[in-house]
């Protein structure tokens, strides 16, 4: 042992400088001061991940930290909020949430996987439109002449979603219902995500499918989808051609889809307060504007509490409305 | 197509331009990197680099980011061969005799030959990719849950050929698999299964821990218990393929092309089920199967051509009409779109500059890649001639870091450690590994495509046999399972010939 | 090298036969939740579960007729084997509350000494290179995120 003295060194340095830790100054002010993770609990590619990639881009150059997107797909996207729900309440794991993962599974279980008393609700940022599509081969222009084939031929009609609790689901049945159709007749595909449901409705494997306009744009484009109606109060701005359910007397649809964020129970306030500051400023920002524009987005910001109160109202709503849709497990 | 001819040529004038090259070049030296590396897979290298390359214009930053996509492919061959660390599933057939041809000194034409198989595929894809995106993508949108769900039982076909000796084994490893992909949420309820409450399970198992937990801490267990100096001490000598090895690869490099090709237009479709296909047609049509498992040359040329074309495939449908075949395909969907640029047949009609300018430096890149990669050989070999007692810590500790970076989680290491023993010990008691692991990763595609297929056809079987492609992939799969099983009694007298004694296949 | 009679592959029929059964179980709670009896949650389960029952009694009843001869390694190599495994056991356990880098760097140790049977002095050292490598390149290069513990 000729050596020790030299490595035994070694070993002091490398612990001493170990030790020299960042608690130096108050974490308040020095927040984020690493590496921030957003966890979406949806597959890469579909609209929640890419507004998410959009808002941490942002963050990312305004905080001067990294802010990685980490998707946790499957289970209806229950199980990635859970991770949030149990992660580290340090602020640096936050987590994309949408109404699918909140109060429609709120609604539709019994004893709901994921508690929506529980997370620490940051903001609500986006707003999605919904709109309903068939296949563009198909006779049906309108909604109206589909409503009524719909109605008339429940047999034949193979709706697509994303998992008996999902908001596909929850907009087929209300519109379903509205148009005096029984769901319960119907058959359902279940697929990955709203990308696969384009692409078994422009394969003809299924005959309609609810989703959000991004989510089968290029598909449209491509001339293989065909949007019918959207569910939403008014015509989306990007796709003013696009009449709305409204106009053509299918009235009192609810269901919706948006997007924003939690934390873990217990998470600092300080943590929360700089993240509505900072996606404040961020709705208001051109460039990101700009970029939102490109993939169809809308901004619908609210704040901690006006968020908290919108998922517990809408989990009333979605419980009613899901045992009436007898979904409800 | 002379149209789209005379715009490829326009694309290589701008792909040329010095910023362009210099981005085609980053791109896939980074892909390399992260290929090379385990524990970092292409879609979260695409995704951390996305904000990055903001600064950039959208073709500049689509250029990089695809080169590391397709680098990725490349570069993923090298632990499978020198370490038997398959990186993803994909490359658990290169490992499978990538690794002998490592212990047996001939790591460098291994790596040499998976390079120029990858090269080879991935130009032969591109060219697919320019003249034939509309035609391709048109077709396989055509292919239904009926038709996936033929195509899974196709892939469960080959289970029997990775069986060993005792098929029924293999059976219930494979029934093991899926039942190990069930463990988390339902598909259809989102209720929870196979559980038991477990909040850890209810996110179900990370194929990643399994892999590395089956292959890769047996191997290093075995080298320790055989006490391995160091994983090879043979003579490096040429570390390029030479012609006799270049003449055998001709062909599987073709077939392997074609297989990843087809099945890589396929979106949903994993790219497990191309490599392994591959190399199960390799060991079919080779005239010694004998020689499979013990350091064939043509069971990593095949399955390796397979995984790039099947990587290079996957942007037709992601161009024509904004399919992503794969999470990292995902990722670069989304950075697309983020630069508006929309995908849809428009895209090649509006943005034709940009298509042709990234397709046309798909070409300059994967020449980039067999460039850089031939050099590097020499230096990776070398990895194989460390002494064991330094590369065998080093290698768990980049087995807990695969582990863990693919979801961040320290459940995943645990899962790893555990499958490590189990897989240790199935070694030992001649259990067949590769059927639990394709079974677990083709479980969740089998599943759905089954769901949906009742849902289409209201609860009748007849489904399948109705449909005419599903029909044919059914009919191709007993046939397979007829052929493998003769197959199997040729291979087992030769290698009795051989050894003069009754040895396993399994391992 | 010992040789001993086969016990193992019976062992594996009875743990799969659990395994097929507890699948049942599954089925059959997950199936009124599903509207048909074919698709469903619950339909790969219940042929799974199935499936392995009937492979696990065939296993159980026949593998007798084999007797494949395993050779374990000599028992000073078991021993190091286990000791292996508890460490990185030890280890994984420890990155939670310690962190990546004093664990890494601590378990490192002990594994090169298993491993290639250097003088303690000498795996310190290759230990602390090790460390030093895997953070630079994953955790400030690549930007992993590992819990970062008491430090």
């Amino acid at each position: 042992m000729k050596r020790a003295p030299s490595w035994i060194l070694i070993v002091v340095i490398a612990l001493s400088l170990l030790n020299v830790g960042p608690a130096l100054a108050k974490e308040a002010d020095r927040y984020p001061m690493k590496n921030v993770e957003i966890i979406v609990s949806v597959s890469a590619g579909g609209t929640p991940d890419v507004m998410t990639r959009l808002a941490a881009e942002w963050l990312a150059k305004h905080w001067g930290k990294p802010v990685s997107v980490i998707n946790k797909p499957g289970g209806g996207a229950i199980p990635g909020a859970l991770e949030v729900l149990n992660a580290n309440a340090d602020g640096y794991t936050v987590g994309t949430i949408t109404s699918q993962n909140s109060s429609q599974q709120h609604g539709a279980n019994k004893k709901p996987p994921l508690d929506v008393a529980k997370p620490v609700y940051v903001a609500r940022v986006f707003d999605v439109d919904l709109v309903l599509t068939v296949n563009a081969k198909s006779e049906w222009t309108d909604i109206k002449t589909f409503s009524k084939w719909a109605v008339a031929n429940p047999d034949k009609l193979v709706w697509a979603n994303t998992g008996t609790v999902s908001t596909a689901s929850f907009a087929t049945a209300e519109w379903y219902a509205r148009i005096g159709g029984d769901i319960s007749k119907t058959r359902m595909m279940t697929t990955a995500g709203g990308s696969e449901s384009a692409v078994k409705l422009a394969a003809g494997n299924c005959v309609m499918n609810f989703g959000d306009f991004l989510g089968s744009a290029s598909m449209v484009r491509a001339g293989k989808v065909r949007y019918l109606a959207t569910s939403a109060k008014k015509r989306n701005p990007y796709f003013p051609d696009v009449p709305t359910m409204e106009e053509n007397g299918i009235t009192g649809l609810s269901v919706g889809m948006w997007i924003g964020f939690i934390m873990p129970q217990g998470t600092p306030d300080f943590v929360v307060k700089e993240w509505d500051t900072a996606i404040r400023k961020m709705i208001v920002d051109e460039g990101f504007l700009k970029k939102l524009a490109n993939v169809s987005g809308r901004t619908a910001y609210l704040n901690s509490a006006d968020f908290r109160n919108l998922i517990m109202r809408e989990g009333a709503t979605y419980t009613t409305l899901a045992e009436k849709l007898g979904v409800r497990k | 197509m002379a149209d789209s001819f005379g715009m490829l040529i326009q694309g290589f004038a701008q792909a040329l331009s010095p910023m362009n090259l210099v981005m085609a070049a980053t791109g896939t030296l980074i892909g390399t990197l992260v290929g090379v590396l385990p524990g970092l897979g292409s879609a979260s290298a695409i995704a951390i680099l996305i904000p990055v390359t903001a600064v950039l214009d959208p073709t500049q930053a689509i250029i990089m980011l695809s080169g590391i996509y397709y680098g990725a492919q490349y570069g993923g061959s090298t632990t499978s061969i020198l370490l038997n660390i398959p990186g993803e599933t994909a490359s658990i057939p290169t490992c499978l005799d990538g690794h002998p041809m490592a212990k047996q000194g001939r790591g460098g034409p291994a790596l040499g030959i998976s390079a120029i198989g990858s090269f080879s595929a991935g130009i032969l894809g591109v060219f697919g990719l320019a003249f034939f995106a509309p035609l391709f993508a048109e077709q396989a949108l055509q292919f239904g849950p009926p038709e996936y769900f033929a195509l899974m039982i196709l892939s469960l076909g080959i289970i029997v050929n990775f069986s060993g000796e005792y098929v029924i084994k293999g059976f219930i490893m494979g029934v093991l698999g899926y039942i190990l992909s069930m463990v988390g949420m339902g598909i259809t309820t989102g209720l929870p299964r196979l559980t038991f409450d477990s909040m850890a399970l209810a996110r179900g198992f990370d194929s990643i821990a399994i892999i590395v937990g089956l292959f890769a801490i047996p191997e290093v267990l075995k080298g320790m218990e055989e006490k391995v100096v160091a994983i090879s001490t043979e003579d490096i000598g040429s570390v390029y393929p030479g012609r006799p090895d270049l003449k055998r690869s001709f062909w599987p490099i073709m077939r392997g092309w074609a297989i990843g090709f087809f099945l890589g237009l396929l979106p949903g479709c994993s790219p497990v089920v191309s490599t392994f296909m591959s190399y199960d047609v390799e060991r079919k049509v080779s005239r010694h199967p004998e020689e499979f498992g013990h350091g064939a040359i043509e069971g990593v040329a095949g399955p390796e051509a397979a995984n790039n074309a099947n990587s290079q495939a996957g942007f037709i449908p992601l161009f024509s009409f904004g399919i992503p075949a794969s999470p990292a395909l995902a990722v670069l969907l989304a950075g697309l779109m983020i630069y508006g640029l929309q995908p849809g047949p428009m895209l090649f009609q509006q943005e034709g500059g940009f298509v042709w300018t990234v397709i046309a430096s798909m070409f300059i890149g994967n020449a980039m890649l067999v460039v850089f990669n031939l050099p590097f050989i020499g230096l990776w070999v070398k990895i194989t001639r460390i002494p064991y007692g330094i590369l065998g810590p080093v290698i768990l500790f980049l087995c807990v870091i695969g582990a863990y970076s693919s979801r961040n989680s320290l459940f995943d290491v645990y899962t790893m450690i555990v499958f490590g023993v189990g897989g240790y010990l199935m070694q030992k008691y001649e259990w067949p590994i590769v059927p639990l692991v394709l079974c677990f990763i083709l479980g969740p595609t089998l599943e759905r495509a089954w769901i949906q297929s009742m849902s289409m056809s209201r609860d009748s079987l007849l489904v399948f046999v109705q449909r005419p492609v599903s029909c044919g992939i059914l009919i191709l799969t007993i046939v397979l399972i007829l052929l493998s099983a003769k197959m199997m009694k040729r291979t087992k007298k030769l290698v009795v010939a051989a050894a003069g004694d009754d040895v396993s296949l399994s391992d | 090298m010992k040789s001993r009679p086969l016990g193992f592959d019976h062992a594996v029929a009875v743990i799969m036969l659990v395994v097929g059964v507890i699948c049942l179980f599954e089925a059959m709670r997950l199936l009124p939740f599903s509207n048909s009896l074919l698709s469903g949650d619950h339909a790969l389960p219940g042929i799974t579960g199935a499936a392995m029952i009937i492979l696990g009694l065939i296993l159980f009843f026949t593998t007798e007729a084999r007797s494949i001869r395993v050779r374990f390694p000599e028992r000073p190599v078991v021993i190091r084997l286990v000791v292996i495994l508890g460490i990185l056991t030890i280890y994984s356990i420890s990155i939670k509350p310690l962190g990546y880098l004093l664990p890494t760097g601590l378990c490192g140790i002990p594994l090169f000494r298993m491993f290639g049977g250097y003088t303690w002095g000498r795996c310190t050292a290759i230990s602390i290179i090790c460390t030093a490598g895997l953070y630079t390149v994953f955790v400030f290069g690549l930007g992993m995120s590992f819990p970062r513990g008491l430090f």
